[in-house]
């Protein structure tokens, strides 16, 4: 009975983390598996298999390429993670030990959702406690004896010494703390009796299940999940998505802000609407701190050279050091604008063609070298409104570029500047009418007809603390207030 | 015998083509490294090639009476036979058939030339992304040459992403040997000077960071460049990121005394010194130099020397011009060991050639002071670093002409003439491996025998402070 309440409790553990994980992460997921890179060659498996903890760094990248898909890899991981509490639960005498079979499953599904703990974790306990289940499953003591040793050397070179974690400053007492307190467990399972407590165990163990179940999403960061969940949207292009995500709801980073600002742009909505969301400087733009959205805001305007100088920075400052498929993907994309630079493209796409998602990938036609600038400056990270100003001065033409630098001017509030580029363009948005009004307030002009009610009712509520409200998704607003 | 062969070995290769008829091309394939007529020694890993597009290739490489014969996506020649083959011959023939599409091609039979001029056995570089400020993954590598092997000599895995390099080897000989680390495992490992094994702190407050080395050729001094160097992001298409100097002098350092010289001559502040090099005899000092400007794309080195002595560790008569042209940059000089050559950069500005697909070797008679383009060694595209090897009738550089991007090593044989043959990549197990290799190799360098550190030095001693005079 007790027994088959573990199982229950175990497939229903591996379960909710399944739906959880892959329905709630799936932004996380996406960015981990941007961030890792499975290729089926065999120098590759020589490399991974060749360096410390090989076996579980392997494993791990090669369950982690299916969070591709953040379904199958959530279901994966659940079925990794139900596997090594079967494992744990192997050594268990007496079923009132069954329980503790459970935590160091539990305990690595908790880590998991932070994105900087592996899969490599959970890999190597698995492996480790199998591992160790077989030879104690050897009746002859010498074979046993010696299976042992070399099951110990091996699993400290091939499958311990792994890259439990993705940055080099690792919590290395907390993997061996977890590492040990498995051991220990496997230990009190083996050498305790059974006892005759029938139910204590069952209840146990639907107990751990609930507090599981209630601890585990609250170890979720909501707004790291916000942030991945965006970059992956614009990772696919998928601006509907980004916009059907923000609306009617907060933004709550400004990096979420840069993704929603491009969005519109890729919409041809920015000048409209781009004040319906929070806006707070041109770091609602861009935010060059964090390489991979902005490498994909810069090339989207033309700043090819810039966007492949980010991906190719974001890349190396990897926190594993690995290569990612996210990368070779923009590296292909960024190098493959013109023909000068498409044989580097080929060299990144002849990689991706090596793994299972991107085998057939291509290069897209978002950007063309014509949206380039032609004539050469180098590139400012301090001034992005000054860099937009030449290249749109270099390509007026260039649509994205206008409307980003027009953004850019509104959003410092040089009013003047923007009066001066755009007073008399043709394409003129709600933003930039706004904008305009305000030079023309100014400097003594006249407003628009068809904002003059408008201007007036707006004139009429400033300062109070009623009514501003309405105007809030204005650049009014915007310009007063913020 | 060897006429019947001749008749009957082209009609063999033909029908080991496989089933249905063999196109004759009449034309040589489209092979991939591009190994037609090139010279190899005679102690060199195999040439493996593929052909651009074919599925399968068949390979029947004859010489004398020998052969191998090999088949498969790509020629794998077998290390052993191929030896075998290159100790008793100096021409090779190569016949290549190729499945392109579902049909055989045959092509025209071409060679491999092997010379008897004898090579290093170890080639040192490090590889590094090609990349910009970051450096995640980067090590000084070795490999044997008449291999595939390749092992690590230090890279930065257990030290701080920080970048190294300037790795520098007297002569080709590894027991005088010197390589820079940044971060916090920061230092310049040391090995000469009869001294034990040591990492000094080069950081002083008289001289900007020592780069750039060169070994004299007593090794018992080191010739630095200091620079105080930035990088900028070029926003054309055409061009990618620029290196230049605010500042830079040439110091030596005494690798007995550990002991730096300040060369006054030398640390002009109107002036940027680099590239110091020796020459065979070590009685000049080689050197890169250029007037200040206030635009990087006008700063333009000329190609310099003085006097040097190495008793006193310092300079004799005024620094003079030995080659400069109009509109072009001068980088990386390098003497053949032989007192022979001097093979340098040309690009169109600056110093960082690597970045400059205009960049191109030259190479200058040192008996006669004429200097000439390199045809037979340059690509459209950038030729940069390259050293020579210890008996001076090899020469390693590096290129971009792949794919503009990864740049990988060449190796070149020199004749007495001065006229190199055609150079072939450093051969690779598979085209696949070099094809998926995102790495770059980076001042490769010959080597006479394997070199090895000691890494707990670089990782628990405290660093040997330096004196300055």
């Amino acid at each position: 009975m007790t027994r088959r309440i573990f199982h229950i409790a175990n497939i229903a553990l591996a379960l909710a983390f399944w739906l959880f994980y892959g329905l709630e992460c799936n932004g996380t997921m996406h960015g981990i598996e941007g961030d890792s890179l499975f290729l089926y060659t065999s120098q590759f498996a020589r490399e991974m298999l060749g360096r410390n903890g090989g076996l579980a760094n392997w494993l791990g990248a090669f369950i982690t390429q299916f969070y591709y898909y953040p379904l199958l890899g959530s279901a994966l991981v659940g079925l990794l993670l139900a596997l090594l509490a079967e494992g744990v639960a192997r050594f268990c005498k007496s079923d009132i030990t069954l329980p503790l079979a459970l935590l160091p499953s539990m305990v690595c599904a908790i880590l998991l959702l932070d994105p900087k703990w592996t899969l490599a974790l959970p890999v190597a306990l698995c492996l480790c406690v199998w591992a160790a289940y077989a030879v104690c499953r050897i009746k002859v003591l010498w074979i046993k004896a010696g299976c042992a040793v070399g099951a110990a050397i091996f699993a400290w070179f091939k499958i311990i010494d792994c890259q439990f974690y993705t940055y080099a400053v690792a919590p290395v007492k907390t993997y061996y703390i977890i590492l040990a307190a498995t051991a220990l467990i496997c230990v009190i399972c083996a050498i305790v009796p059974q006892l005759k407590m029938r139910w204590i165990p069952s209840i146990a163990t639907v107990a751990l299940t609930a507090v599981f179940v209630i601890i585990a999403p609250g170890k979720v960061d909501r707004l790291q999940e916000e942030i991945a969940d965006y970059s992956h949207l614009v990772r696919v292009r998928d601006w509907d998505g980004i916009l059907a995500k923000a609306a009617g709801n907060r933004l709550s980073s400004p990096l979420s802000t840069n993704a929603v600002n491009l969005a519109l742009e890729m919409k041809g909505r920015l000048g409209e609407d781009m004040f319906n969301y929070y806006q707070s400087g041109t770091r609602s733009l861009v935010n060059f701190e964090e390489r991979k959205l902005s490498s994909e805001i810069l090339y989207l305007l033309g700043f090819v050279n810039e966007a492949r100088h980010l991906a190719f920075e974001d890349m190396a400052g990897n926190p594993s050091r690995d290569r990612g498929v996210y990368h070779l993907t923009r590296l292909v994309n960024f190098n493959a604008v013109d023909s000068l630079r498409r044989p580097i493209a080929e060299r990144y796409l002849n990689t991706l063609h090596k793994t299972l998602f991107y085998r057939h990938f291509e290069h897209e036609q978002l950007v063309c070298p014509q949206m380039e600038p032609n004539s050469d400056f180098f590139f400012n990270f301090g001034d992005f409104c000054q860099m937009l100003g030449f290249l749109y001065n270099q390509k007026p033409e260039n649509e994205r570029a206008r409307d980003y630098f027009a953004a850019a001017l509104l959003l410092e509030k040089r009013t003047s500047v923007f009066s001066s580029f755009f007073g008399e363009s043709d394409y003129c948005p709600k933003s930039w009418k706004e904008a305009l009004q305000i030079t023309a307030s100014i400097n003594g002009g006249e407003t628009a007809p068809e904002l003059l009610e408008y201007v007036n009712s707006y004139n009429a509520c400033y300062g109070k603390a009623s009514g501003m409200g309405r105007y809030s998704r204005t650049y009014w607003y915007y310009f007063n207030f913020r | 015998m060897k006429k019947i062969l001749s008749y009957i070995l082209p009609v063999l290769i033909i029908c080991a083509c496989g089933k249905g008829p063999v196109l004759e091309t009449g034309t040589l394939p489209e092979l991939v490294p591009d190994i037609a007529g090139v010279t190899v020694p005679r102690d060199i890993a195999p040439l493996n090639f593929k052909v651009a597009g074919a599925e399968r290739v068949k390979v029947e490489i004859t010489a004398g009476g020998c052969r191998i014969r090999v088949s498969g996506s790509f020629a794998d020649i077998p290390v052993r036979r191929w030896h075998r083959l290159l100790s008793q011959a100096d021409e090779l023939e190569l016949r290549v058939c190729a499945r392109i599409g579902g049909k055989w091609y045959g092509y025209e039979p071409f060679g491999i030339t092997v010379s008897d001029d004898a090579i290093d056995p170890y080639l040192l570089y490090r590889r590094i992304d090609p990349g910009y400020e970051l450096y995640a993954r980067m090590g000084i590598y070795q490999r044997e040459l008449n291999s595939f092997k390749e092992t690590v000599v230090f890279d930065n895995s257990k030290v701080s992403p920080g970048c190294m390099n300037c790795h520098s080897v007297q002569r080709c000989k590894p027991e005088s040997f010197q390589l820079h680390l940044r971060g916090n495992k920061g230092g310049t490992y040391l090995r000469g000077g009869g001294l034990p094994d040591r990492v000094v702190d080069m950081k002083n407050d008289r001289t900007l960071g020592t780069v750039y080395p060169y070994w004299h050729p007593s090794g018992n001094y080191i010739a630095y460049s200091t620079n105080d160097i930035r990088q900028s992001f070029h926003n054309v298409p055409e061009k990618v990121l620029e290196v230049y100097d605010l500042a830079s002098d040439i110091v030596v350092y005494d690798v007995r005394k550990d002991e730096i010289t300040v060369l006054p001559l030398l640390a002009d502040s109107t002036k940027l010194e680099t590239f110091p090099v020796f020459s065979a005899d070590g009685g000049t000092l080689y050197y890169c130099c250029s007037e200040r400007a206030d635009n990087f794309a006008d700063v333009r080195y000329s190609l310099m020397a003085v006097g040097f002595n190495s008793d006193s560790c310092s300079l004799s008569g005024e620094p003079r011009v030995i080659w400069q042209a109009e509109g072009k940059s001068v980088s990386f000089p390098r003497p053949s060991y032989d007192g022979r050559w001097l093979m340098f950069t040309v690009s169109d500005f600056g110093n960082f050639s690597i970045w400059h697909p205009e960049a191109d070797l030259w190479m200058m008679d040192l008996a006669s002071g004429r200097a000439r383009p390199l045809e037979e060694l340059n690509s459209p595209d950038t030729e940069s670093y390259h050293s020579w090897s210890s008996n001076s009738k090899w020469v390693v550089f590096s290129s971009r002409r792949i794919d503009g991007r990864f740049t990988r090593p060449y190796i070149a044989h020199i004749g007495e003439d001065g006229r190199f043959d055609k150079p072939f990549l450093l051969p690779f197990s598979s085209p696949e491996y070099e094809t998926l290799m995102l790495q770059s190799y980076n001042i490769p360098e010959f080597c006479s025998g394997p070199v090895s550190i000691d890494k707990d030095l670089i990782y628990n001693t405290e660093r040997k402070p330096i004196t300055v005079r």
